[in-house]
């Protein structure tokens, strides 16, 4: 059991090695430095000298892999690879085009994110496994054929439209919390109520037709049968043969997300002007500041490979097969 | 008055009428089991006195009384209280009729709990299906536990409740033969001490003879007889009855095989034993003759599959699935390989393709090595007819395949005749042909290059009796038309008897027991070859006192040492523990790697 | 006029070619045809299929694009205009060129906005088209069911390209690494864990990013805006089906691998069949059925998502009218007094009919053709 995480541990580092590799062609390799100065400074007639110092400014005035130039070591570490991605694995970001330290930045950002991310997920894996159970009891009647029909046409409605909609309906027609913000202490209620709400219910379609179709491949199996010809009522039936079985395919798709919660919701936070790790990322994809973008390329991959991680262990805590193994 | 009457039951699922109109009694304490072959609808019969029919099957007519209710007048709260208790079930499949994720312990207590036993009681239920340290066991899951292990803890399970009544469904089929042959033999000792009655489902013969008091055969969703069984075995009465007897291979016509048209066994120079024993080839070969080159030798065959484990996924050790196996198949002649699952005979089989890598030993074909497929030589034909036809592509194509892959001219409409099938088929799909029109198919594919030599890997037993009989006599006709070579792979032993020139018998990746089908069959000489002899059902129901093998087989991965049967060995010596017993030939043509000596069937001489 | 072929409208001609081509031999194929006979039998799928052909019909018309020809000038050579337009826009040309100055409601006759009339007196002044617009105009007088029409090649078009562009490596690496196996497998399954463990958006957030100043920096390399909208287009549907088809890679892995032990293959390896035709022959023809579910299932999710990314800015070109765009366009305003839900409207019903079509249509497909959903 140790051996395999640490099995799994070690697998994660060449995966970041690659992510990491993947990173830097996509933002140095396919553009040099000067176009992208070019670019931020506006992309006709840019004097050389502008160019120059805006590179010097942020670091990229250093050849990316090789610097012939520099003595010893600094070889390779004065170059845009070591400074922009080696330095990652310590979680030194750099600072932000704003001049901002980018890892304070993203710890204090990370709460907020998660006031909003942690609730959405909890209630929303209650709701909808709830929902598929309910659907699932009731299986093969009128109740469960318009559950899934609903559960399609909930799908089928894009998430901007539940957060337009919502604000337009809860905040503008009824009154009843503000549209967007943020605050301290418990005055935070009422700004976190409606992105939860959206968030769950933007979420009750895929997620209850998927536990539904979970529920049923395990309820055709034999030792289902097994349990009802021992005499057990449908209720316990479903509560400690199936859901217990269910569990098993559930946590590959769920644990692997947990640690995402960090990195927040991009559309929420940033519609209900929550100052958490999702909106950052809007704000930098808008004022294409590539320091931030990259350093959540890096945090998010982290983050899955530790997902990946949880799930392994998940699995052996749930399943005892693998647990004996 | 009758613990169970059932009158006129029939079901429906969509426009098909599974069970048609069934009516019969079972008395308490009285065994009475339903024979027919798969599809007849005797499960369903089963699944709908508990109420347990799939979800689109209907119970259309017909009446049960169980206990002096009316079953069907029982509401499903009501019925909760009869299924585990009044009735219990068993099912074909213990490896997936079991809850993965809880104890047996656990799963046992449950019915305990509903049904108003003591929890305690699960560790004296679990010594009473005679499981070995109940305590342990009771606190492990389904993986830990063998396959005979698992149906053990059914039963287990199903006598929790106490039931008057236990319905059966093939509780043995999944099971190999030396293992159901206990299961059987505690089913009816169970029957016995506790006045239960049983409903046994089963398509096998030898089940009722060993089990039944009446028998109800069952055939197209109709009870097409009801009989006491010693009349029944005497003189079944109606036709359909008649055929299951005659498809059985013991008694398909033309009886026992004719010699190869070259008979291996004459000869010179095999007297002195195995010219061929020596350093690293214990394996017991024996049919080495002068002047009688086999068509394939087998020398030292080894596959061993690698175990990985710790940190980096070193290999710290092989499982040997085929552990220094020696075989010969003469030209024309049928070498039977017989043991149970997990013995190792498939992968010997397809490592003597090269369809999978041996580790080491020396296969050669009409004298000469191979090293590589050799596939206008050999072909294979494989046990499961729906797994071995790929159901994209049309007949015609499937056995063209090997033809234009080996360049090899050929008709495809005489293939299929030859086969017993219509030319015409050769445009269809695989879907729309039976199991056994199928297995004829992958006949006909396997002979489209002409090779010398079959191995043929149980390509009956997924079959029913009837069609397994058809099959076996296609294959004896296409050797003496061909003079074709097989090698079979098959736990039959019925099977063997039929068609077997030679036997080789295989526990545990090994041969123990090598000879023609008469010594091996009718002299067996090693503890286990007669434990298979004795645990196979037979049908004049005196089976005398059967000689049991107590135990599961051993994993592989972990062999026991010395002699690998010595644990469940009823004669075992101390030296067994030590040392794997020499193959020692016992006459021109028979050898046994075993210490000791019988002398008839089973009386020990040394 | 001269006719202009754009990238997209060629891939989406060979999609359609390809989708002809697929019925055309699926006909005779037994299996297909009585699968597919499944998914008929429904009356939902039906609905649905016709409601997509509608949406692929439009999109048809909306890809058969041209330049028309410029008031002819003497002894010139002729020359074009530099929009490019489309069969559609031809037919619709009338709500093309009816713009108001702003917001109209549907079917309005008065603007929405007061204004100074020419009495002198504070009101609302009639509207150049009265009762012209369905669906009302938008903030600059655009027809808003123009636009909505328009939307429909774009969502359609990033539904399907994206499948079509990876679908060619998700196969034949998924293939090879199941059946292969060794270190091949192992390579393979390297390139997807690590593409997969980057966070999907930022990935693409990234990517397009990084697309756009390469667009930016080469405007040498498109005559028209039209063509530049159109790479960038393209390129998105590329991003895409680079985060996605990790999933489809190694679902067919996974299938290849249990495939690979069965009797048939062994059956075809004793034969001496080489690899690569017992790949072609017994594995992909096995695996289909997984490609046209991943096909009909990831439709709706990359609709979906363009709304969502051209929202956020990395989507489409803001030029390109797509739903995304427009919602974008119209986000604030319902918070205008009084409401305009109109734009709003119009994006979100087309999108959710589209969307709802292709559920409908992918959970009969799928149904009808994956083993394990028979019931």
């Amino acid at each position: 059991m140790l051996a395999y995480i640490v099995r799994r541990l070690l697998y994660a580092i060449p995966i970041l090695i690659g992510v990491n590799v993947i990173t830097f062609a996509l933002f140095f390799v396919v553009n040099s430095p000067d176009d992208m100065a070019r670019m931020q400074l506006g992309v006709k007639r840019v004097m050389p000298e502008a160019v120059e110092k805006w590179k010097a400014e942020r670091g990229y005035d250093q050849p990316l892999f090789w610097n012939g130039a520099a003595a010893g070591l600094d070889k390779a570490t004065e170059t845009i690879f070591f400074k922009k991605s080696v330095r990652m694995f310590v979680f030194d970001f750099g600072r932000a085009d704003d001049g901002r330290d980018i890892s304070r930045e993203i710890s204090t950002r990370m709460g907020p994110s998660l006031a909003v991310a942690v609730p959405v997920f909890i209630l929303g894996l209650f709701v909808t496994i709830s929902f598929a159970l309910l659907l699932v009891y009731f299986r093969a009647s009128y109740l469960d054929t318009a559950g899934v029909v609903l559960c399609v046409g909930l799908m089928s409605i894009s998430a901007l439209f539940y957060i337009i909609g919502g604000q337009w309906l809860v905040s503008k027609v009824w009154h009843l919390v503000p549209i967007s913000g943020y605050g301290e202490g418990l005055t935070v209620a009422k700004f976190l109520v409606l992105p939860v709400a959206v968030g769950v219910i933007g979420g009750i379609g895929a997620g209850t037709r998927w536990y539904r179709t979970i529920f049923l491949e395990e309820i055709g199996k034999d030792y289902v049968r097994t349990a009802r010809a021992k005499g057990l009522s449908e209720r316990l039936l479903l509560f400690r043969h199936v859901l217990r079985n269910a569990l098993i395919p559930i946590l590959t798709g769920v644990v692997v997300v947990i640690p995402a919660l960090f990195t927040g919701n991009l559309l929420i936070e940033s519609f209900f002007g929550i100052p958490g790790l999702g909106s950052y990322t809007i704000e930098a994809i808008n004022a294409q500041d590539f320091a931030i973008v990259r350093s959540m390329v890096f945090i998010g991959s982290v983050l899955y490979i530790i997902g990946l991680l949880l799930t392994d262990i998940s699995y052996a805590l749930v399943d005892p097969r693998i647990r004996f193994q | 008055m009758s613990l169970l009457i059932v009158r006129d039951l029939a079901v429906r699922i969509g426009a098909i009428q599974p069970v048609a109109g069934v009516s019969f009694d079972i008395a308490a304490g009285e065994t009475f089991t339903l024979l027919g072959e798969s599809g007849c609808g005797k499960s369903m019969t089963a699944l709908a006195l508990m109420r347990l029919l799939p979800p689109l099957a209907r119970i259309t007519r017909g009446e049960v009384n169980f206990a002096g209710r009316d079953l069907f007048a029982i509401p499903e709260a009501g019925m909760r209280e009869l299924r585990g208790g009044g009735m219990a079930m068993i099912f074909q499949e213990p490896a997936t009729s079991l809850n993965p994720v809880m104890t047996i312990g656990a799963q046992i207590g449950e019915v305990l709990r509903l049904h108003g036993g003591k929890p305690e009681r699960v560790i004296e239920l679990l010594e009473l299906v005679g499981i070995p340290d109940p305590a342990r066991r009771a606190s492990e899951y389904p993986f830990q536990l063998s396959g005979g292990m698992k149906q053990r803890s059914m039963i287990a399970m199903a006598l929790a409740g106490d039931p008057k009544l236990l319905i059966a469904d093939e509780p043995t089929t999944a099971l190999d033969v030396t293992i159901q042959a206990q299961v059987l033999d505690l089913l009816k000792r169970l029957q016995r001490e506790r006045g239960m009655a049983m409903l046994l489902i089963t398509h096998d013969l030898g089940v009722v003879a060993r089990m039944a008091d009446r028998v109800g055969v069952m055939h197209g969703g109709q009870l097409v007889e009801v009989s006491k069984t010693e009349p029944f075995f005497r003189a079944p009465a109606h036709e359909y009855s008649r055929r299951l007897f005659a498809a059985l291979p013991e008694n398909l016509s033309g009886g026992r095989t004719p010699s190869p048209p070259n008979p291996p066994l004459e000869g010179e120079g095999n007297k002195g034993g195995c010219p061929l024993e020596g350093e690293g080839n214990k394996g017991g070969c024996l049919l080495e003759g002068e002047g009688h080159a086999a068509l394939l030798a087998v020398e030292n065959l080894s596959v061993h599959f690698p175990i990985r484990r710790g940190l980096l996924q070193r290999t710290v050790g092989y499982v040997r699935a085929v552990d220094g196996v020696s075989l010969k198949v003469s030209r024309g002649a049928t070498l039977a390989v017989v043991g149970e699952s997990g013995c190792g005979k498939t992968t010997a089989g397809k490592a003597i393709l090269h369809l999978l890598k041996p580790a080491a030993g020396r296969i050669s074909f009409g004298g000469e090595e191979l090293k590589t497929i050799a596939p206008e030589r050999m072909q294979m034909v494989f046990q499961d007819p729906f797994g071995s036809l790929n159901p994209r592509l049309r007949i015609g194509r499937i056995l063209a395949e090997g033809m234009r892959a080996q360049g090899v001219q050929g008709d495809v409409g005489q293939l299929l005749e030859q086969v017993g099938l219509d030319a015409a088929m050769a445009s269809r799909y695989p879907h729309e042909f039976s199991g056994g029109q199928r297995q004829r198919i992958a006949i006909a594919r396997a002979l489209a290059v002409n090779p010398q030599l079959l191995i043929c890997d149980e390509p009956t037993s997924a079959l029913d009796v009837s069609v397994q009989a058809q099959i076996l006599k296609l294959l004896r006709n296409l050797q003496q038309q061909r003079g074709l070579s097989y090698l079979f792979i098959t736990h039959n032993i019925a099977v063997v008897d039929y068609l077997a020139h030679e036997v080789a018998v295989m526990y545990l990746g090994r041969i123990v027991e090598q000879g023609t089908a008469d010594d091996v069959l009718r002299n067996p000489q090693h503890p286990y070859t007669q434990a298979l002899m004795a645990a196979v059902p037979r049908l004049d129901g005196q089976a005398g006192t059967p000689l049991l093998v107590p135990g599961d087989p051993p994993s592989p991965a972990n062999p026991p040492t010395g002699c690998h049967f010595h644990p469940r060995c009823p004669h075992a010596l101390p030296a067994c523990k030590d040392r794997y017993p020499d193959a020692t030939p016992l006459s021109g043509t028979h050898s046994v790697r075993c210490f000791i000596r019988f002398q008839g069937s089973g009386s020990r001489v040394q | 006029m001269k006719p202009v072929l754009l990238w997209s409208d060629a891939l989406f001609f060979l999609l359609i070619a390809l989708a002809l081509g697929s019925v055309w031999w699926g006909r005779r194929q037994e299996h297909l045809r009585a699968a597919w006979a499944a998914v008929w039998a429904k009356r939902r799928a039906r609905i649905a299929a016709a409601a997509l052909a509608g949406f692929f019909a439009i999109s048809f018309i909306d890809s058969l694009h041209y330049r028309a020809e410029l008031p002819r000038e003497a002894d010139k050579p002729v020359a074009y205009s530099v929009e490019v337009l489309s069969a559609l826009d031809a037919l619709l040309m009338p709500l093309k060129l009816n713009t108001e100055k702003t917001y109209s409601a549907p079917l309005a006759d008065e603007s929405f906005a007061k204004e100074i009339l020419a009495d002198g007196s504070s009101g609302f002044p009639p509207l150049k088209h009265a009762g012209a617009h369905l669906f009302g105009t938008d903030k600059v007088g655009q027809d808003v069911l123009y636009l909505t029409l328009k939307s429909i090649r774009t969502g359609l078009l990033i539904g399907t390209l994206t499948t079509l562009i990876m679908l060619p490596a998700a196969i034949l690496l998924g293939i090879i690494a199941g059946y292969v196996g060794g270190w091949v497998d192992d390579a393979i399954q390297y390139l997807y864990t690590t593409l997969n463990s980057i966070p999907g958006v930022l990935l693409i957030a990234a990517s397009v990013l990084m697309m756009q100043v390469v667009i930016d920096t080469h405007p040498d390399w498109f005559a028209t805006a039209a063509e530049r909208a159109d790479a960038r287009l393209l390129a998105l549907c590329a991003i895409l089906g680079v985060t996605s088809w990790t999933g489809l890679c190694r679902l067919l892995r996974g299938e290849t691998l249990k495939l690979r032990e069965m009797e048939y293959v062994q059956a075809a390896q004793a034969f001496g069949v080489a690899p690569l035709a017992i790949m072609l022959r017994h594995i992909l023809p096995n695996v289909m059925h997984i490609v046209l579910i991943a096909l009909v299932m990831d439709f709706s999710g990359l609709v979906l998502a363009e709304a969502v990314l051209s929202y956020i800015g990395v989507g489409v070109d803001p030029n390109t009218i797509s739903f995304g765009t427009m919602i974008n366009a119209a986000r604030l305003e319902l918070a205008r007094e009084p409401v305009v839900w109109w734009s709003l409207a119009a994006a979100f019903t087309f999108m959710f009919i589209m969307v709802l079509a292709a559920n409908l249509l992918a959970d009969a497909v799928r149904d009808a053709f994956d083993p394990r959903a028979a019931k």
